[in-house]
């Protein structure tokens, strides 16, 4: 498996064909219903932080669940 | 054909103009409510220093102070109403400035009110220019409207500092402050941020210099209506997207312009499409949208797939 691709891919593509060189280097999400922070980056070992992993939700959350999180950090 | 081409013309220029004076006049009245409650509030807090409003009986009086008022101007002077114009006047009470007045006959006094012991304060309000003369220290205020304030109210001082920013940056409407407030934007954006830059949060807003700013934890997509449980597609959840992205577009957040869904690329003679296509123009770069309904793998990061495997699966 070649691990350079993917998204990645997708990413390297639009900077070396579509970006013109004033524009910033392209960004990436990967919008997913649970993510893998391990797997993530495990596979991706992007250096530059222009891909990202992220979860979507499809009810709000609740605030003191998040304030929670927030403590914790 | 001439005639109506001209016609057409005068009329779109003629209500261009009707619209332009009908907004300005909605921000008048809209700044000139903000202002009124604001002076409400602070006669209100006044007569409370004074010992006039006490207690129960403080609450009595104004329930029939509500009465009367309600009774000449109709809707808007409920107690709850200006409970909350108090509540306004105690929180912003720093940030608008209320500015001396040449008037002659009216008399001025310094306000032995420490809070606003910068300004002279002409007391009692009585005259209309009054009102203008009071204007909010940080100018961005101004572009809130009293609907905006009452729910800036319910929130603690630092995120209320970061949502009054990014309404008027945005020009968020009531409706879309409240959804970005339901839906915990402020705390989302602190989940995804080191905690320098979280404090810049309630300062200057969100700040976009780096892919990173771009990003919250987690993306919140109620206004999609899917169910949690329910099974959906790839496909499905890209369309329903699509059919939303206005909202979307607000979750997204400030500088993005969408540009394609399922864009093919060719690359080593093979076809693939990106989910969704969107530009930043803050941060003058592509943001490319990979959408999985499942549990992120390695093969989402890695591996290739040509779209006609991608999509059948």
């Amino acid at each position: 498996m070649k691990l350079s691709n993917g998204v990645k891919m997708y990413v390297n593509y639009f900077d070396r064909v579509i970006k013109l060189k004033e524009e910033n280097p392209t960004v990436g999400i990967i919008l997913c219903k649970q993510s893998n922070k391990a797997v993530f980056e495990f596979t991706l070992n992007d250096k530059q932080k222009r891909i990202f992993a992220r979860e979507y939700k499809l009810y709000l959350p609740g605030k003191k669940e998040l304030k929670r999180q927030i403590e914790n950090l | 054909m001439m005639k109506k081409k001209s016609s057409n013309i005068l009329f779109s220029q003629l209500r261009e103009l009707i619209l332009e004076a009908r907004q300005v006049a909605y921000r008048n009245v809209n700044t000139l409510q903000v202002i009124t409650n604001f002076l409400i509030g602070k006669t209100i807090v006044e007569h409370e220093q004074r010992g006039a409003l006490r207690a129960s009986y403080g609450k009595e009086q104004l329930a029939s102070i509500s009465r009367k008022l309600t009774q000449e101007f109709g809707r808007g002077f409920s107690v709850d109403n200006l409970q909350l114009m108090r509540a306004f006047f105690l929180t912003y009470q720093n940030r608008f400035q209320i500015h001396a007045t040449p008037i002659s006959e009216t008399v001025s006094r310094k306000s032995q009110n420490k809070l606003s012991k910068e300004f002279v304060v002409q007391s009692p309000v009585r005259k209309y220019e009054t009102l203008s003369r009071i204007s909010a220290n940080e100018k961005y205020l101004q572009k809130l409207s009293w609907s905006h304030f009452v729910l800036l109210l319910k929130m603690e001082e630092d995120e209320r500092r970061f949502y009054e920013i990014e309404s008027a940056q945005n020009n968020w409407s009531v409706r879309e402050l409240e959804r970005q407030y339901n839906s915990s934007l402020y705390e989302r954006l602190i989940l995804s941020r080191d905690k320098k830059k979280v404090k810049q949060l309630s300062k200057k807003g969100q700040i976009l210099q780096q892919a990173q700013d771009l990003i919250k934890q987690p993306y919140i997509l109620e206004f999609l209506g899917l169910k949690e449980e329910a099974a959906y597609s790839e496909n499905e959840l890209e369309t329903a997207i699509i059919n939303r992205i206005e909202q979307f577009l607000l979750e997204l957040g400030k500088g993005f312009l969408f540009e394609a869904r399922q864009k093919r690329i060719s690359f080593e003679g093979e076809d693939f499409s990106v989910d969704l296509v969107f530009y930043n123009r803050l941060l003058h770069c592509y943001v490319l949208f990979d959408l999985k309904i499942g549990k992120l793998t390695h093969q989402d990061i890695g591996q290739i797939y040509p779209v006609r495997y991608k999509r059948e699966a």
